[in-house]
Parts: C-alpha cells; sequence; structure tokens
C-alpha cells in the first residue's frame, strides 16, 4: 500500500501542471485566511478558546450527545447509530427502500466519502446526484475530491468543459461564468425531481438538538429543504454546546476555510415541518473508528472542524493535491486522520509525506498539535516494524555515529569526499545500492566544503587573536 | 445499536487521556469569543450591517418610509416578473407591472417559475452582515432561495451587533413555537469551483438586496 502512495504521489509530482493548479487555488483562501483573521483582536486567544470548546465536548461527549438525541427526538427526528460505515450505508439504504426512493440529491459532505454512500445506493438503482459545483464536476468525470473543501481544483475550465460535453450534452462556451450556469440549469431538475436529500453536517448544537450546514452555493439549503425526506450524515464529534459556542465555531470555520466572515448560506436544521421544509428527517450519527480514536493517545485529532487551512500551506499538499491519499481526506488533517482511522499498515504512508516545516499546526484554528501527531505516527511506524530492515538498521548506525564525536567527524569527512562524484548543482538526487533507498524519495544536500563545527572552530580562534575586534 | 456507541464513548472517556478533563468539567466560555459588544449603539450597529453585507457581495438600500421602499423595489424588479412574497399585509410592495405568484407548498409548479421573492427577515447580525429567516407558512426559506432576485426588508431594531447575540435568540429546544428550521443568509449564491473564479447565482439568488427601513408602518407611508 505505501508503494501505491509513493507511485500516486510520484505521479502527482511530475504533473506541473497539477501543482501550479493546486498552488493557485490555495493561494487565495490562504492570503484570504491571514487578511480577515487580523478582524481579531489577537487571534491566538480566538485559537485558544475554540481549542478549549472543543476539548470540552469531547470530554463530556457521552453526554452531549445524549443530550442531543433526546431533544432531536422530540423534534420528530428519526435517528439511527452506525458503529461502521456499513452501518451507515444500511441505515440509509433502509430509508430509501422502505420509502421507494428513486431519486437522491446531494450536498458536499467528506463523511459520506468516508462511508463511501454513493456507489451502495447506486448499486441499488438509485440515482444520487451531487450538487455542490466540484463534487458535480468530479462526479461526472469519476474522480475523487484534490481538497476537501474545493474538490475540484485540479481541473481546468476547459477540462471541465469537456466532461460536461460528454457527460451532460452541454454545447455552450467554455468560460467559468457559462458553465457554472449550465450546471445551475441541470441540477434544479435534480432537485425538484429529488424524493431524498443528503447532507453532512458541520456541527450539531446539543443543547438545540438542531445542527448547521454551511454552503456558500445554496445547494445544502435545497437538500435540506426541498425533497420530502431529508437524511443528514454526521461523524459523532461534530457537536457543540448550544447557540453561543455555535456562534464561536462558526465565527472560525469560514474565516480558516475560505477568508470569509461566514459562509454565504448557514442552514440551521431542526426536524420536520408542514410546509417550508422537508416532512420527514432523519440523523445518522456515525462512530466509524472515532470512539477508539477518543481514547487514544491521538485523541486532538477530533477537534478537526474541516475548514481545510492546513490543506492551503502544507508545502507537499500544494504540490501532489489530495487524490494521492488513500481515503477522502488529505493535506496535513489526512496525513494524521487516514492512519487513525485505517491502521498505518494501510494508510502509513501519508505521515512521511511531510518536510516537517510545522506550518499545519500554526494555522490550525483549533490547535490540534499537527507537526506532533505526526511525528508520533512516525514513531509508530518505526516501533511497530513497518519501515524496512534496511532504515532501521541505518537509523541505528546513525544514532551510533552521531553520538560518538571521532567517528562522526570522520564520516563527515568521508561523506564530503564519497557524494562528491554523485552531486548536481549541490544536490545528489540519485545513489547506486542501498543508499539509493534514500535518494529514492528524497534529495539529498552535497556537504557543505568546511563543516559547521570546524568553521565554528576557526571563528572563535579569530576572536581569540582580535579581542577588540 | 445506540447504547453500542455510547458506551463505546464512554469507556474510552474514562480510561483515556481525557479523564482528567472530563472529571473537572472545564468550562470555556464563548462570551470570550464576542467581536462587537452587544449594546453597540443603533447608527453603528447599521453601518456595520451595510459594510460586512455589501463586502459578501449583497447590495445595500436604506428607505425613510414605505413610499420610498415601493420605489427601490420598482427599481429592482423587471416588469412583467413574477414575484413571490413572504411578508405579511404587503401587497402594495409590488409593482403594478408584476404578477404576484401565491406559494404556500414548497411542491408547488410555481415555485421554480418565479422570477423574484421579497421577504422580511426574523433577525440581521452585523459581524457577518447576515440576516436569519426561519421557515414559515408563505415558505420564506424556500422562496427566497429558488429565484435569481432576493429582496429583504430590514428593521434597524432587528440588527444585532454580534454573532453570539444571534446565537442567544435562538428558541429554547422543545419550544413549539419555534421555526422547524432558519437560514442565516450573508450575500448571494457564489462559488468558486472553477479556476477559483467567482460565479454568483449558483443554485440560489445571484441578487440579494438588503432594504433597510426606517418606518415600515403603512400609516407612516400613506401620510
Amino acid at each position: 500500500m505505501e508503494n501505491s502512495f509513493h507511485t500516486t504521489t510520484q505521479k502527482a509530482c511530475a504533473d506541473s501542471a497539477l501543482g501550479e493548479k493546486l498552488r493557485n487555488a490555495t493561494d487565495r483562501p490562504r492570503a484570504g485566511r491571514e487578511t480577515i483573521c487580523r478582524e481579531f483582536d489577537g487571534v491566538e486567544r480566538f485559537r485558544d478558546l475554540a481549542a478549549g470548546l472543543r476539548d470540552d465536548v469531547l470530554a463530556g461527549l457521552d453526554g452531549y450527545l445524549s443530550e442531543f438525541v433526546e431533544r432531536t427526538e422530540a423534534a420528530g427526528v428519526r435517528v439511527h447509530w452506525a458503529s461502521d460505515a456499513h452501518a451507515a450505508q444500511r441505515a440509509i439504504l433502509g430509508v430509501a427502500r422502505e420509502q421507494g426512493v428513486e431519486r437522491i440529491v446531494k450536498s458536499k459532505s467528506m463523511l459520506t466519502e468516508e462511508i463511501d454512500l454513493s456507489p451502495v445506493l447506486e448499486a441499488d438503482g438509485i440515482d444520487v446526484v451531487e450538487t455542490d459545483l466540484g463534487e458535480f464536476i468530479i462526479q461526472l468525470a469519476g474522480q475523487k475530491p484534490s481538497h476537501i473543501v474545493m474538490p475540484a481544483v485540479h481541473l481546468s475550465a476547459a477540462e471541465v468543459h469537456e466532461i460536461f460535453r460528454h457527460k451532460i450534452g452541454y454545447r455552450g462556451a467554455a468560460d467559468a461564468e457559462a458553465l457554472t450556469k449550465a450546471a445551475r440549469d441541470h441540477l434544479r431538475g435534480k432537485f425538484a425531481a429529488a424524493q431524498m436529500g443528503i447532507s453532512g453536517v458541520n456541527f450539531a448544537i446539543a443543547d438545540q438538538g438542531a445542527w448547521t450546514i454551511c454552503t456558500n452555493e445554496g445547494n445544502g439549503r435545497y437538500v435540506a429543504g426541498l425533497p420530502r425526506i431529508y437524511v443528514a450524515v454526521m461523524g459523532l464529534e461534530r457537536i457543540v454546546r448550544d447557540g453561543p459556542d455555535a456562534a464561536v465555531i462558526l465565527k472560525l470555520l469560514a474565516r480558516f476555510a475560505t477568508g470569509q466572515r461566514i459562509t454565504q448560506y448557514v442552514n440551521v436544521a431542526r426536524g420536520p415541518c408542514a410546509h417550508d421544509g422537508p416532512e420527514q428527517v432523519h440523523l445518522v450519527i456515525v462512530d466509524n473508528g472515532r470512539s477508539r480514536i477518543l481514547g487514544g493517545d491521538k485523541w486532538s485529532m477530533l477537534r478537526c472542524i474541516r475548514c481545510g487551512a492546513c490543506l492551503n500551506v502544507c508545502p507537499v499538499f500544494r504540490y501532489i493535491g489530495g487524490q494521492s491519499f488513500p481515503g477522502c481526506y488529505s493535506g496535513p488533517m489526512g496525513k494524521v486522520l487516514l492512519p487513525l482511522q485505517k491502521g498505518l499498515e494501510i494508510a502509513g504512508g501519508p505521515p512521511k509525506a511531510c518536510s516537517l516545516c510545522g506550518v499545519c499546526g500554526d494555522v490550525c484554528p483549533v490547535k490540534i498539535p499537527l507537526p506532533e501527531l505526526l511525528l508520533e505516527l512516525r514513531n509508530d511506524l518505526a516501533e511497530g516494524g513497518h519501515g524496512s530492515v534496511m532504515e532501521r538498521m541505518g537509523m541505528k548506525l546513525g544514532a551510533w555515529v552521531f553520538q560518538h564525536p571521532l567517528v562522526y567527524r570522520l564520516a563527515q569527512r568521508v561523506a564530503r569526499f564519497g557524494l562528491r562524484p554523485f552531486g548536481k548543482e549541490g544536490w545528489v538526487e540519485k545513489l547506486p545500492s542501498i543508499p539509493g533507498e534514500w535518494t529514492r524519495v528524497k534529495d539529498l544536500p552535497l556537504p557543505a566544503k568546511r563543516s559547521y563545527l570546524a568553521r565554528r572552530a576557526r571563528q572563535r580562534d579569530d576572536k581569540k587573536e582580535t579581542p577588540n575586534g | 445499536m445506540d447504547k453500542d456507541v455510547l458506551q463505546q464513548i464512554r469507556a474510552a472517556l474514562d480510561s483515556g487521556p481525557l479523564a482528567e478533563r472530563r472529571a473537572n468539567q472545564a468550562r470555556s466560555r464563548s462570551a470570550e469569543g464576542r467581536l462587537f459588544p452587544a449594546d453597540l449603539d443603533e447608527a453603528a450597529r447599521i453601518g456595520l450591517f451595510a459594510e460586512r453585507a455589501e463586502s459578501s457581495g449583497a447590495r445595500l438600500h436604506r428607505a425613510a418610509d414605505r413610499a420610498r421602499l415601493r420605489a427601490i423595489i420598482d427599481e429592482i424588479v423587471g416588469d412583467g416578473a413574477r414575484l413571490a412574497l413572504a411578508i405579511t399585509a404587503a401587497e402594495d410592495l409590488a409593482p403594478e407591472s408584476c404578477i404576484v405568484v401565491p406559494i404556500d407548498d414548497t411542491a408547488s409548479d410555481d415555485l421554480f417559475r418565479i422570477d423574484a421573492a421579497i421577504t422580511d427577515v426574523d433577525l440581521a447580525v452585523a459581524e457577518t452582515g447576515s440576516i436569519v429567516l426561519g421557515a414559515s407558512e408563505a415558505c420564506r426559506r424556500m422562496i427566497s432561495l429558488v429565484p435569481l432576485i432576493h429582496i429583504a426588508i430590514v428593521r434597524p431594531d432587528q440588527i444585532v451587533a454580534d454573532l453570539i447575540d444571534w446565537a442567544g435568540t435562538l428558541p429554547a429546544a422543545g419550544d413549539d413555537a419555534a421555526p422547524s428550521g432558519l437560514t442565516l443568509i450573508s450575500g448571494p449564491s457564489k462559488t468558486a469551483d472553477i479556476e477559483m473564479e467567482l460565479v454568483t447565482g449558483v443554485h440560489g439568488p445571484g441578487e440579494l438586496h438588503l432594504v433597510v427601513v426606517d418606518s415600515f408602518g403603512r400609516e407612516a407611508s400613506r401620510t
């Protein structure tokens, strides 16, 4: 599996057009976040507050979930608990079958990607249509999201034009405005005809028995408001205590995601409605590994509010995008969450796709210590014997060399002369034999002509000679 | 099934690294997340609301009275437009050249044929330039989504300063009078999903007009 992650990332790295699109697309929300966060009187204070709110809820999660479920059931919502992806799929398929549903409209939800929902419904003969523009495009193209907030950033307008031409018989112009208009016209028919709408949940509000869906396009409002049946799917950790807590999280979510103060629409669902909403509302609460993560040493990952800020700043993500990852999550949050959910055997590659720069930790609105978690996962990989024998022996040898100054100095000399024939413009890109395993994934800088220690020793000598200089 | 999941959460919390925090019942205070004081004066609230809503792409109008409001609506809505209204005793707001389409059910065939909607609001939030619309018998939430133009009428006293103030107005759970759902609207429908190019009017309105009306009373306009 690690090899396949290696292969997909290599391919992504080689695609220079992809990298350029990713960096263009992530630059904007990144700059937007930096600008808008100046409005906070001390963004650190806000991040501390938000992290505290998340931790309070996580520490009392059973109580808040019970309170929420009691209130939402009292409002007429039918609640389904799902311990894993299969149980969630079965619950939703069960409702669809029982109600004779043939057409479903969906708004963007990473959780429904996580539980692989659409293929199961489609296999049952149900027409499932994604209605977020980006998701709609990648559904037509048969691809997976390249970014958790902006799923189609890897495609150009020309590529979207081709996809629309082939899949929905589009014959118009190839600019973003015309393509968006075409999607609007196409999807209005789908909204009107659907018997069921499915959305994710940004966060549930425990004391209200309500939950929010944030969108900019308005598709979340259609999905939750127009079809006769509405099904919301939530991860069990996505809950806040009360309205004011919800307000704080809302203040941070869009500001960190896209640099907006709030998304254009925040829909607050509170149950079925006689005339201006769905007749029947279901809520599926999904565990799928979350309760296990909660009891482990990396529980703080459950603070995540899925804003995507860490993706936009990650130097690795900005080259490879999300499609290389072994799951729907990507970037720093995906590098931590995927191995926690799927295990290191399946998702051990992503934690290593990291330069340890630490920026992801600096931009997280709920202060998840992403750099530390990534290091711990890499430690788990080594301790669990997931690395190659050669790598482990190499590391042991390295540790021994670093602990013995004389050997270290000797090794420096050997490296300085030994690596020179392989160097090109200051870098070693390819080594033969066993050391080649290292250069397969990383370039090595050529050692300096004189080592730091040697230069320092010399400076000290110079100082001694000229005490007034 | 629910017992299983809840029990697993309990077990994870009691024996895991969060056990101490759980015992201490620490309580962070969301009131510290306030950006504007609740008692911000009315002129400042209106000014902030206008500035923030415009920066989200909404178009702001100010009307001293109902006559001016009618004139503004007349300018926005084209001749022969099909209008949906979700505002009480407001037939006089529709320009004479328009057709008023009554919508009392979201299953109505007319829903997708309306060109513009005029609604009132429950509340407005200055910090984010948002308006709040609860579900209503006139299908206020759905008619404010479907057409390309949405005109919302806001009274100055409806504008609160901070999002935290909005949260404080949420009806208590179990309150039968509470709407079954509500929506915060902050500007027109928009996307940047194709090459990061901003396009408005994706699924919802491409134009959101907010009219702050100082004196909305019928009498005031007729004198």
